[in-house]
């Protein structure tokens, strides 16, 4: 087929619409060809008009509360290089699940065991029944709570990535700020010499880092944590670092940088 | 993520309710679709496409992927039962895909048939011949010109010459 030939498919291609073969050799000519690649997007580009057509169909709230949950308990990805899916990425996923409202940290540790662990007690101790059940009850609705503050926060949030640092090559984060408001979490991170922990700043270009909490990864080397850095502006370009600080925290970095804010290809 | 939400939600949920028939089902893949934009849009190229293209295409691949699995006594469904119900307007296109979506509507409508049954069906373009009665050929040329329009009014062209 020539290249002429090969462009009168590309519309049909956008959408999806090609027979086996047809496809198979427009797919193997677009390869080498960039016209054709650059007119097949153009193709994809003008579908969304047919999207668009549709009369729009306003989706219920429930749904957008269970996909920032959802977004928030997964892990990002990684691409290039480094495209292996580590295996720290499971149980980092599972953690980060269990950590979505991590910012009533304790009472949600306690509240994310709860239901499980009473509900065996439960089968145990059959005279408090009503009881325990009335306390799976509250927990469950405390749970919800916790979610639904969450949500409302990941709504405003905005969130910026960081990539691992020497000795931490695997590690990845996210972090979620709002206001004063900053949410981390990552994986893929070693442990911290004794005594040490991992120090979350704020970097904005020009002003001094400014110093938020210190976290310690679980065993699995997934670190979910939430706290105040005073100080950040509105409005400025604003990154995330770590550093390993002593355990009490310091005002200025002074440890090794473990994390570094991810640059944009 | 919040303002993507915002932006395209409202279409990306009719989108995949057309191709679905199904809205429990079409929730489910809006869902899907917008967790795994939010994992990658770091790695989102902007020399692409545009956001729009990007968030409806992965919103009816995902949607055919899905009916493809069904079964295929569920896929017939009525086409009238796919007709979504009357909503208040939202869901702010840009203003290229607005005209796209105004020259979608001038089509002559056995050409935005051919496209539809492609784009909402996952047809192609021999099923599309069969389920129509007419020659394949004849099919090529309606997607063809069809898809000539919407990329000149995505272009901001005037109406291009058959
Ligand atoms: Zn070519």
């Amino acid at each position: 087929m020539t290249h002429a030939e090969f462009q009168d498919l590309c519309a049909a291609h956008a959408l999806g619409a090609l027979d086996g073969e047809e496809r198979g050799a427009l797919e193997a000519h677009l390869a080498e060809c960039a016209a054709c690649r650059r007119l097949v997007a153009e193709n994809v580009e003008a579908t969304a008009g047919l999207a668009a057509a549709l009369k729009p169909i306003e989706p219920p709230t429930a749904l957008r509360d269970r996909i920032l949950v959802a977004a928030r308990a997964s892990t990002p990805r990684f691409t290039g290089p480094r495209a292996v899916i580590p295996s720290w990425a499971v149980p980092a996923a599972a953690a980060a699940a269990l950590l979505v409202g991590v910012w009533f940290g304790a009472k949600l540790q306690e509240v994310s065991k709860g239901p499980s662990a009473l509900q065996a007690e439960l089968e145990k101790v059959r005279g408090d029944n009503a009881k325990l059940r009335e306390e799976i009850e509250t927990n469950r609705r405390t749970l919800a709570e916790l979610q639904t503050k969450e949500v409302k926060f990941m709504a405003d949030a905005a969130m910026g990535e960081m990539s691992g640092g020497i000795g931490a090559e695997a590690a990845l984060g996210k972090v979620f700020w709002h206001k004063n408001e900053v949410h981390v979490m990552a994986a893929g991170l070693p442990m911290p010499p004794e005594g040490k922990g991992y120090q979350v700043w704020a970097l904005v270009d020009g002003m001094k880092p400014m110093p938020g909490n210190v976290f310690t990864p679980n065993a699995a080397g997934a670190m979910a944590g939430a706290g105040e850095i005073v100080g950040i502006p509105q409005g400025k370009v604003v990154k995330f670092a770590v550093t390993v600080e002593p355990i009490a925290g310091v005002k200025e970095p002074t440890g090794a940088m473990i994390m570094t804010p991810m640059e944009k290809k | 993520m919040s303002q993507l939400y915002e932006r395209y939600s409202a279409a990306a949920l009719a989108t995949a309710t057309r191709v679905l028939g199904d809205r429990v089902e079409a929730e489910d893949v809006v869902q899907e679709v917008f967790v795994r934009i939010w994992e990658r849009a770091a790695d989102y190229d902007t020399g692409r496409g545009s956001v729009a293209a990007w968030v409806m295409s992965s919103i009816r691949n995902a949607s055919i992927d899905r009916i493809r699995r069904r079964d295929a006594q569920r896929r017939a469904v009525d086409a009238s039962a796919a007709e979504p119900r009357a909503q208040p307007e939202k869901g702010e296109f840009p203003e290229d895909l607005k005209r796209v979506n105004a020259a979608v509507a001038q089509l002559p409508p056995d050409q935005r048939q051919a496209i539809e049954l492609a784009y909402f069906e996952g047809l192609s373009q021999s099923e599309i011949a069969a389920r129509l009665k007419q020659p394949l050929g004849t099919v090529k040329t309606r997607v063809r010109l069809a898809m000539q329009k919407l990329r000149a009014a995505l272009a901001g062209l005037a109406e291009v010459p058959e």
